[in-house]
């Protein structure tokens, strides 16, 4: 009986010494599982994204760990963010891929985001995203300076936040627009239905759905025709080459600021990130796996059958937008004081 | 003209093993219907995420194949998923739930054989005529989705709420509460036009927490909980079969259900129309379609108070229109690339990854006519053939309501929590089950009817987020739009057609002189023991509280500070309330009730004594949170042993060797399907992460 206890408490002296076991980058994933959490329902794009990373990832990473994909759905993402900041654990085995807005909205104090967009550690995006805004032909507008000329009240549709919300405010505040905003519609499909119907003259989203979810609309003439008017970024596709940019039609500097950092979300969405506290070494890794990924033949290929667009940017980069947003001057952040959700005085 | 015809020809010649091409689409086709076919049987996976994850594999496929395999296992969800439902009254699919209503009182009336073969034709021809109307409606599809704007939309809604009360059975105040209860319901969460937070109920359990109110209540949840958990325990304290002491008859046989969907013939096409309408609409979403046909399945016959105990027209209408929706809402999803629900969301995201543009190329017959073609016949031929292989076995399949029910409780009641799970990877929607299972049983004890209540839940978003569109874009003239007055006109038709037909009746009646008599005769008056009606007071003035809470946020919470938020809440809970004081007021002063002759006896001499029957409903409601404390603190395939070995052995008392298997095979059913072939995210258990890590570390160590 005394020689079993002994060796008992021998194996658990052992495996107490062995817990502490730093993270040598050619085994620390050898034989485990990594978990992707991602904040939306399976079919989406961020889903989408997060499937076929994890596809690729596992080969570039030393030990070869199996991977799998959970949705964590709720909240617009803000339950995931949240689960991975103060639940997840710390030993790089779970990553999390959510709404980068929701960096942005906790800076401008969205309360119920119990996180700090700077103490995330960032591991890269597979994507950007370019939000751009159009008008349909029935309206007989065909550009930005027409509606602001016509002084007309264009109906944008809107579902209840988000681009499709704010860009138009954006305008209405800033540029002389006289959009008037239709919330309620419970996705862009609905939208882009009631744009059909001719119940809404327009709305707003990003160009990279646009291009492939309405291409029907984009291709159409005369009436039925969807015409973007303004966009943010650089696209070879003839309907966009030389529409207006946002940062062009926002004259002042502060609102040109403010625009800047409201977008930059857009410019690493869909980030992958671990939790705070996970050692440096393990993020390392991550990095250099993910990046290999972006470059990987077969995880571009994929990509392009899903018609997905491939547009790495680093976990330092990522930084670097997370770190301009949370300095964001007082001045600049109250033109953005419409961005937040509403809340009890 | 004749390009549609050559086209629909194609499209089925695309599909049948008579060719290269045809015999891969074939084969694809088969993989997906077996898919399907397992997906829709078992709760707690859903048909959406399903087709998620069979995205991938159709990169390297052509079109037709493609979809042979995607739509193969989407069309036959709606058809198995009515299975679960009838047996067990727990629904495989979110959208077969109408189908427990009175699917599953026919199994506990030993008819199960029937109400299958009763959900699975009408299925089959929900199906077909959904299938058929993509086919025909492609050359006038685009002014008819295109009709429905935001005004009409809510008129719809609207006329859908009407219905609320002929679900009420005898009670109509009752059931206009349920029917208020549900829309209330339908509310929780950040309001759809400013993110305002509604009901989330902040100051009782913090903001972390309330997070997971904010997309809502979950309507599997609800529904899940409001029938399913009265059914064990009803199951518990009766102690017998699911189907109790009825015994298998001819008449309760597959071939009988197939009959009595061509007996009713009318009815079936009318609930396959109303739910490929539904379907057509972007925006509806499953939940409304089967409702909407029970409601109507209701009101058109003239025997209403059969409905809810196993009427046989309450499972042919939804069985019917919850398949007639799948080929209905593949029409926006095709003709505009406007996907109508979620798993349409999926398909859409595979025309994308297969280059082909939804729209009008997809009913150009120089362009993929064909393809669209093809999928009618897929829809047509994997419900055909699930529903020939379903007729194979479907009578074995009902001896399972034989089976002793204390069997089946724990393979049931880890079924519930899985389906719960699942909607949201959540353990929140597990907590909803049950809350709400509570209410069920509380509801179904007080004669307080249910169908309203999924009914606003269902209808209650809808309706809100379309008065508020409408009225943004049209001020008040959306009242005047051709399409509104139709459907005012329908709902003043729908309202007074019953109400004439009655007087009508009683007109023809009087001639005849006799029913007076004949009525009081079926009717005996009860009294009502104190204990009941203290619990009836009660429960009624939970209810008060539950709406007096609302209008309370509406008027001083949250409407204070955003009144337009709080408008529909107030319409709403207002009415409901001033009714529930109502009903709390007759429960007080009402000490007898009316039975039912036919009942009579069963009040006079209960199958199972009071005392005993109080003892068994807490016995049961004890391991029915048992289960969920299990699951939370050990996880879900560990529990599925453990909880079952604990319940059967000192639960319900049975043999070591009839546990022990039972454990087993219950353990082996999760761990095998959820855990290792689906790799469904199971939570680890709350007590494995209070374990020391070295402990865990060496359970790793010895478990390789």
């Amino acid at each position: 009986m005394k020689t079993i206890t002994r060796g008992i408490v021998a194996v658990m002296a052992i495996l107490a010494l062995n817990t502490g076991a730093d993270a040598r980058a050619e085994d620390y994933y050898a034989g485990k599982n990594l978990r992707f959490i991602v904040g939306f329902a399976a079919g989406g794009g961020y889903d989408a994204y997060t499937r076929t990373v994890a596809r690729y990832i596992s080969r570039h990473i030393p030990g070869s760990p199996s991977t799998t994909v959970e949705n964590m759905d709720g909240a617009g993402s803000v339950i995931a963010a949240n689960h991975i900041y103060n639940k997840a654990s710390r030993d790089g085995l779970t990553v999390g891929v959510f709404d980068a807005h929701n960096i942005f909205n906790h800076m401008m104090g969205d309360a119920s985001l119990r996180i700090d967009g700077r103490k995330f550690l960032w591991i890269g995006t597979p994507s950007k995203d370019s939000v751009a805004c159009a008008i349909m032909g029935f309206t007989g507008l065909k550009s930005f300076d027409d509606i602001v000329k016509s002084q007309k009240p264009v109906k944008m549709g809107a579902t209840r936040g988000g681009n499709t919300v704010q860009l138009p405010e954006m305008m209405n505040r800033w540029a002389g627009a006289k959009f008037n905003i239709i919330t309620g519609y419970t996705g862009t499909a609905t939208i882009r239905l009631a744009m059909r119907a001719k119940e809404v003259d327009g709305a707003c989203w990003t160009w990279d759905s646009m291009r492939s979810t309405a291409r029907a609309m984009l291709d159409a003439k005369g009436d039925e025709q969807m015409i973007p008017f303004i966009i943010n970024g650089k696209w070879e596709d003839s309907e966009v080459k030389n529409i207006a940019q946002f940062q062009e039609v926002f004259k002042d500097k502060d609102n040109r600021h403010a625009f800047t950092t409201w977008n930059s979300s857009n410019d690493f969405a869909r980030p992958f990130s671990l939790s705070p506290g996970t050692p440096k070494e393990v993020l390392q890794i991550m990095r250099k796996a993910f990046a290999a990924t972006m470059k990987d033949k077969d995880y571009i290929a994929d990509a392009e059958k899903s018609k997905l667009t491939v547009e790495y940017v680093s976990g330092e980069e990522v930084e670097k937008f997370v770190a301009e947003i949370y300095a964001i001057p007082a001045q600049v952040k109250e033109r953005l004081s419409f961005t937040v959700r509403k809340k009890k005085s | 003209m004749l390009e549609y015809l050559t086209a629909f020809n194609d499209g089925l010649f695309r599909v049948l093993p008579l060719s290269a091409q045809g015999t891969e689409s074939f084969l694809m086709m088969m993989m997906g219907m077996a898919i399907g076919f397992v997906v829709g049987i078992l709760p707690g996976l859903g048909g959406a995420t399903t087709l998620a994850l069979m995205l991938p594999f159709i990169y390297n496929m052509d079109p037709t194949t493609a979809f042979a395999f995607l739509l193969g296992s989407n069309a036959v969800t709606a058809t198995t998923g009515d299975v679960t439902s009838v047996l067990f009254g727990v629904p495989g699919e979110g959208i077969c739930a109408a189908t427990i209503v009175d699917g599953h009182p026919m199994a506990k009336n030993g008819e199960a054989g029937r109400a299958l073969g009763a959900a699975l034709m009408s299925s089959l021809v929900g199906a077909v005529f959904g299938a058929f109307m993509l086919a025909l409606a492609i050359p006038i599809v685009s002014p008819l989705v295109l009709s429905v704007g935001s005004a009409e939309f809510f008129m719809l809604a609207v006329l859908g709420i009407t219905f609320v009360a002929s679900l009420s059975g005898e009670n109509i105040p009752k059931g206009l509460i349920a029917g208020g209860l549900g829309l209330v319901l339908a509310m929780v969460g950040l309001d759809p036009i400013e993110s305002v937070p509604r009901f989330t109920l902040e100051g009782i359990w913090g903001e972390d927490n309330a997070l997971f109110l904010w997309d809502g209540v979950s309507l599997i949840s609800v529904t899940v909980g409001l029938f399913a958990i009265p059914e064990i325990i009803d199951l518990a304290v009766q102690g017998t079969s699911i189907a109790g002491d009825s015994k298998p008859g001819k008449l309760g046989g597959v071939m009988e259900g197939v009959k009595d969907t061509f007996r009713h013939w009318k009815l079936v096409l009318r609930c396959s129309a109303i739910g490929a309408y539904i379907g057509l609409i972007p925006g509806m979403g499953g939940g409304p379609a089967q409702w909407l046909a029970y409601a109507h399945a209701v009101q058109s016959s003239p025997d209403k108070e059969r409905f809810g105990k196993g009427a046989v027209e309450g499972v042919l209408g939804p069985g019917a229109a919850n398949n007639s929706k799948e080929g209905g809402s593949l029409i926006p999803t095709l003709a505009f690339g406007v996907p109508g629900s979620v798993s349409m969301a999926i398909l859409l995201g595979a025309f994308i990854i297969q280059g082909i543009v939804p729209g009008p190329d997809l009913l150009n017959p120089a362009k993929h006519l064909t393809l669209t073609m093809s999928f009618v016949w897929i829809i047509v031929i994997t419900n055909i053939l699930t529903v020939a292989i379903c007729f194979l076995f479907l009578n074995q399949l009902a001896k399972v309501t034989f089976v002793k029910g204390t069997y089946l409780i724990p393979f049931l009641l880890f079924l519930i929590y899985l389906g719960g799970f699942a909607v949201k990877n959540s353990f929140g929607d597990m907590f909803l089950v049950i809350l709400f299972g509570a209410l069920g049983w509380l509801m179904v004890k007080f004669d307080w009817q249910r169908p309203p209540l999924l009914l606003g839940l269902v209808l209650g978003g809808i309706a809100e987020n379309n008065l508020f569109i409408a009225s943004r874009i049209y001020g008040y003239s959306w009242m005047w739009h051709p399409g509104v007055l139709v459907i005012v006109a329908i709902i003043v038709a729908g309202t007074l057609f019953p109400y004439l037909q009655a007087r009508f009746r009683r007109s023809r009646a009087s001639e005849n002189q006799s029913n007076p008599e004949q009525k009081t005769a079926l009717i005996k008056t009860v009294a009502v023991p104190p204990v009941t009606r203290i619990a009836r007071v009660l429960f009624a003035f939970f209810l008060v509280g539950i709406l007096g809470y609302v209008v309370y946020e509406a008027k001083f919470g949250f409407g204070a500070w955003e009144p337009r938020a709080a408008l529909f809440p107030w319409v709403v809970g207002l009415p409901s309330f001033l009714l529930a004081l109502y009903i709390l007021i007759q429960e007080c002063l009402r000490s007898t009730r009316e039975v039912k002759v036919a009942e009579y006896d069963l009040v006079l001499e209960p199958l199972v004594e009071p005392i005993v029957e109080r003892q068994r409903t807490i016995a049961i409601s004890g391991w029915i949170v048992g289960f969920f404390v299990a699951i939370w603190l050990v996880g879900f395939v560990p529990a599925s042993a453990i909880a079952t070995f604990l319940y059967l052995k000192f639960g319900a008392r049975e043999q070591w060797l009839i546990t022990v298997v039972l454990a087993v095979v219950c353990w082996l059913f999760f761990y095998g399907v959820f855990d290792y072939a689906l790799q469904l995210p199971f939570p680890k258990g709350v007590a494995l992460e209070w374990l020391p890590a070295s402990v865990t570390d060496l359970r790793a160590a010895l478990l390789g």
